[in-house]
């Protein structure tokens, strides 16, 4: 806190501010003649005539210096200082022996018995003074030292305080959901909102259960001002039935507007559908996630596919999900780096194939997640480690607690398949302005209350819409989309195109059926480009993967029916939803 | 440790990153790219000699991308683990990577 010079500066006021100087002798001239000498000097001087009454003057108050004779009366100077320095709590009195004694030995017992330092009889006057300025000095920067020692101390119990408070009110925003349903095993450190770690969980009014694992960049409270929108955003949306996509659109969405250039989310968010027995996943900066079956060991990796949340600006911002059908008994494993990265004492890393082999098709799967923490645990041995560990299973049986969907079932909708039609027509500037997208699909919700479809519904109009729009209109070509800097590229292209587009429309018309016991939505999207030979497209449609996301197939593989028609501008595709009773 | 190489005759600016990338480079690596005010083309960022590198390493990776606005970032590795932390993290979908 203070430097070299100011310490000399203060001390100069310490100077004037009349320290006290206690002399202790049994001799009244002696008294006198350093009395005289010491008032002179501006020091204030009391006197004790023996070492009792020098302990007594010292209760009563404490001087800043003493000057201490030997050989007295009644207790001698030895005995005084041994208790006087006893006798001190907090504040250093610098004692300085005045002896007549001159051997080594004496002179030792003044340093034993616990004084400064010793000056021999007769003393010259100018050593005298000297050597209280400069125990004086020592007491000064002593005085400082303890103060700033106090004052860190207390910076460090309010600082834990504050943790704890903070820690509370996190909590109430950050709590942990459905975390404790009997398919999820997770670790998360107590403390990890702090760490930029966070896991999150609810189930969907469809019954999806929907997990979050968060990483922010940093630690302390910048880390943790990002979780409290995000897991706001989280409960809230999974609780109103929105799509994977439309969460982490909102997520990346806010913390591009609060994080500063530098701080950022890596994360995961899941949906496990156990109707469907399939995942949706979007992940970006997190490590693969892993997907275990008892009979195959590790089926599946799953790459990340996106840069990590609050990075990019929502123009440019990549929302669409992985969709991979599950196997009973199937369980997922999502983690974060501090697993991969968890260090031993010799400074080598935990790493991913450590990881890869706790998962052995021969191990008991029910312990599996037990067996994973446990190899971490005897490899880090003993290095506190944990609180940068962030793990969750979950167990992909269809079987698991419905009542919060039976609750939401019953405020919902009817959802008996109804007849009805709406069109949108989207002309040159309406398509710079407007994502049709998220209203078409609300419109279909409100009429029809088919949550459970919401993404794969939003995913069947969102590829549609984009070809027509990407392709037809702007005439991007999708092969840029497949390599990872050609992406980047394809979205210049995309806002250039668009912004300089002055013609060109986008029909969509969608209508609903009931037919027997079952809803059928068709979709049919026209566009004013020239449309391609699609002939070719509607048999081989396998190179359209990669980059550009779930492409063709997936449409086929969610739709009843898909068919291009027309020149190749206009493409009808037939998604159905059964209607129980 | 950040070295920085510009030459006359080279349009670029070279950031070479070696030891730990993490927070402690954190200061000296701003300054580092913001000394590159002239009129360069390009910016290489060369972490060949990354021992260890953190993802505060990514968010100077991307206060440096906004500082350079519309002159490329190329960042230079082939470490294996840099190389993965730059997987995972997509970042050569901003980024121009050559290993």
């Amino acid at each position: 806190m203070s430097t070299q010079g100011s310490v000399e500066s203060e001390l100069d006021d310490f100077d004037n501010k009349a320290l006290s100087i206690l002399v202790v002798d049994d001799d009244r001239t002696n008294r006198l003649v350093l009395n005289a000498l010491l008032s002179k000097e501006g020091y204030k001087i009391s006197e004790a005539a023996d070492g009792q009454q020098a302990v007594d003057s010292c209760l009563e108050t404490t001087p800043d210096l003493i000057l201490m004779d030997v050989m007295m009366p009644v207790m001698d100077g030895y005995e005084a200082t041994r208790q006087i320095k006893a006798m001190e709590v907090d504040a250093f009195i610098p004692i300085i022996f005045l002896t007549a004694l001159t051997d080594d030995e004496s002179l030792a017992a003044c340093v034993t018995a616990g004084g400064d330092d010793f000056l021999s009889k007769p003393f010259n006057r100018i050593i005298l003074q000297a050597k209280i300025r400069a125990m004086l000095r020592l007491k000064h920067s002593y005085s400082v030292q303890l103060q700033q020692k106090k004052m860190l101390s207390n910076h460090a119990k309010q600082e834990e305080q504050e943790q704890l408070v903070a820690k509370k009110l996190f909590s109430n925003v950050v709590h942990t959901g459905s975390l404790e349903s009997p398919n999820i095993k997770y670790i998360i450190s107590p403390m990890s909102i702090f760490n930029g770690d966070m896991l999150l969980a609810a189930y969907s009014p469809s019954g999806s259960l929907f997990v979050m694992l968060g990483d922010f960049t940093g630690h302390g409270l910048k880390a943790a001002i990002g979780a409290l929108p995000v897991s706001e955003i989280f409960y809230g949306m999974v609780a109103k039935g929105y799509s994977i996509g439309d969460i982490v659109f909102e997520i990346n969405a806010r913390l591009k507007k609060i994080l500063p250039t530098g701080l950022f989310c890596a994360g995961s968010l899941v949906e496990f559908d156990p109707e469907y027995q399939s995942i949706s996943i979007w992940s970006g900066g997190v490590p693969d996630t892993i997907v275990f079956h008892p009979e195959e060991g590790i089926r599946m990796k799953i790459e990340p596919k996106n840069v990590p949340l609050g990075i990019l600006e929502p123009n440019t911002f990549n929302r669409s999900v992985q969709m991979y059908p599950l196997k009973e008994d199937d369980r997922i494993y999502l983690y974060s780096d501090g697993v991969i990265e968890a260090e031993n004492a010799a400074g080598g890393m935990f790493g991913q194939s450590r990881l890869d082999q706790c998962f052995d098709k021969d191990s008991d799967p029910d312990f599996l997640f037990e067996t994973v923490l446990g190899s971490l645990s005897d490899f880090v041995d003993g290095k506190s480690q944990t609180d940068d560990t962030t793990c969750i299973e979950i167990l992909c049986n269809a079987s698991h607690d419905q009542n919060e969907t039976e609750e939401w079932k019953s405020k919902s909708r009817s959802k008996i398949p109804l007849g009805w039609d709406i069109a949108l027509d989207l002309n040159a500037d309406a398509l710079k302005e407007v994502d049709p997208l998220p209203i078409i699909t609300q419109t279909i919700m409100e009429i029809q209350g088919i949550i459970e479809h919401r993404e794969r519904i939003y995913t069947v109009l969102a590829e549609l819409f984009s070809n027509a729009l990407d392709h037809g209109i702007l005439g991007l070509d999708s092969k840029l989309k497949q390599s990872a800097e050609g992406f980047a590229q394809y979205y210049t292209q995309r806002e250039e195109n668009l912004n300089n587009l002055t013609d060109g429309f986008v029909k969509i018309h969608i209508r609903h059926d009931a037919v027997d016991n079952k809803g059928q939505l068709t979709i049919h999207i026209q566009d004013s480009g020239k449309g391609f030979e699609y002939q070719d497209q509607n048999t081989d449609m396998s190179h359209n993967t990669g980059h550009s996301g779930r492409g063709i197939p997936l449409i086929k593989t969610l739709c009843r029916e898909f068919e291009y028609c027309g020149n190749g501008n206009e493409v009808t595709a037939i998604y159905e939803w059964e209607y129980k009773n | 440790m950040i070295l920085v190489e510009s030459s006359d005759d080279s349009p670029a600016i070279t950031l070479s990153v070696s030891g730990n990338f993490d927070f402690s480079v954190m200061m000296s690596f701003q300054d580092a790219f913001n000394q590159g005010q002239a009129n360069f083309s390009q910016f290489i960022v060369d972490l060949d000699g990354v021992d260890y590198m953190d993802s505060s390493a990514l968010g100077m990776l991307l206060q440096l991308k906004e500082f350079a606005g519309n002159v490329p970032v190329t960042i230079k590795t082939s470490k294996k683990d840099v190389l993965e932390i730059l997987r995972i993290s997509n970042f050569a979908q901003m980024f121009t990577v050559v290993s």
